[in-house]
């Protein structure tokens, strides 16, 4: 039962992270770009397909994530996007840039808040990929 | 339940993402100087903008002025700049002044003060020598023209009109671009490059 719940709690938690991430950045594709271009990471001719597409990506995990289907592949793919995001804000924040966040709103500076945030958001996509391990482990 | 859940979460979902808030479509009142195109253009950015923001000088040299040269001439994308003067820039009003008076002599005339304004910005926003910038660029007769013109009384109250529309608007930082597509108004703050702004425009107009 404890299981059942937090596994769901996880997939919400996660659902409602990438949906309100994904939608944000849909509206104001240009502002999403203004923030990657502060990375000052991206080759600048990429930066506004990424902008236009990623959104798109992040509510197609937060909707995979949901349903559940093949959701450790899914989940596996939301651990990868969320810990090449805390990578790219720690390389950022470390390299001295003043450069906004770009996560979940637009007013949002690289700060060692943002990238302990999206430590912890990593955590849940952690879980559900290694679920059945984990379960495991606690029952033996 | 699960296999009903995973139908009904499409429509539901979608529904969401429509019902989002989107920016209010209705074209914002364009007071403010025209610097290139028409307002019949696919393309309009409106700028607020500051004369002594450092940001606001990068984007107008480095991104607008390129916009104007490309698009603006042909008529594809129409650039409108507002100051927005902040208090503790000291000598931006002054500036707004004279570009306020350029326009009224021609559309190139107040091309040149912008450009002399941005271009010599580290200088005169230290020594507020605004008129030996603009000396240097301008002819005589359009120097002493733009002069003249900038002690009208009626130059503060436009001023104040662009301060008011950009407080209207919620806006709080320098640049601030509103880029209206057919369809569609984005707000932009910060600076946007060149590159970013012509791969948006080219999907738009050609």
């Amino acid at each position: 039962m404890i299981f059942a719940i937090i596994h769901w709690l996880c997939r919400l938690f996660l659902t409602g992270v990438f949906l309100y991430s994904g939608t944000i950045k849909i509206q104001q594709p240009l502002q999403f770009a203004v923030a990657l271009s502060g990375y000052q990471l991206i080759p600048e001719n990429l930066i506004l397909p990424i902008a236009t597409y990623f959104p798109w990506v992040e509510i197609l995990l937060g909707i995979a994530i949901l349903i559940g289907w093949k959701i450790r592949y899914f989940a596996a793919g939301a651990t990868a996007l969320l810990l090449f995001f805390s990578l790219l804000l720690t390389i950022t924040y470390f390299r001295g840039i003043e450069a906004s966040c770009g996560c979940f709103s637009f007013d949002d500076p690289i700060s060692p808040i943002t990238i302990l945030r999206d430590g912890i958001i990593v955590i849940p996509a952690i879980y559900l990929l290694l679920e059945n391990r984990i379960r495991m482990r606690l029952k033996q | 339940m699960l296999s009903k859940l995973k139908w009904t979460t499409f429509p539901i979902l979608f529904m969401l993402l429509l019902s989002m808030p989107a920016y209010p479509t209705e074209p914002m009142n364009p007071i403010g100087k025209i610097l290139g195109g028409s307002l019949e253009s696919p393309v309009r950015i409106e700028v607020f903008s500051n004369f002594e923001c450092t940001v606001c000088r990068e984007y107008y040299l480095r991104t607008i002025k390129r916009i104007l040269e490309e698009y603006s001439s042909v008529d594809k994308v129409c650039v409108i700049y507002h100051d927005f003067p902040f208090q503790y820039h000291k000598y931006d009003r002054e500036a707004a002044r004279y570009v306020e008076a350029a326009s009224r002599i021609s559309r190139e005339a107040m091309l040149q003060v912008f450009d002399a304004l941005y271009t010599d910005q580290a200088n005169w926003s230290e020594n507020g020598e605004l008129q030996k910038t603009l000396k240097k660029v301008l002819s005589k007769e359009d120097f002493e023209k733009i002069m003249e013109l900038s002690k009208d009384p009626e130059m503060k109250p436009m001023i104040d009109a662009q301060y008011d529309l950009a407080i209207k608007s919620g806006l709080n930082a320098t640049p601030t671009s509103f880029i209206f597509s057919p369809g569609k108004k984005q707000r932009v703050e910060g600076l946007l490059t060149y590159l970013v702004l012509k791969t948006f425009i080219d999907k738009i107009v050609k």
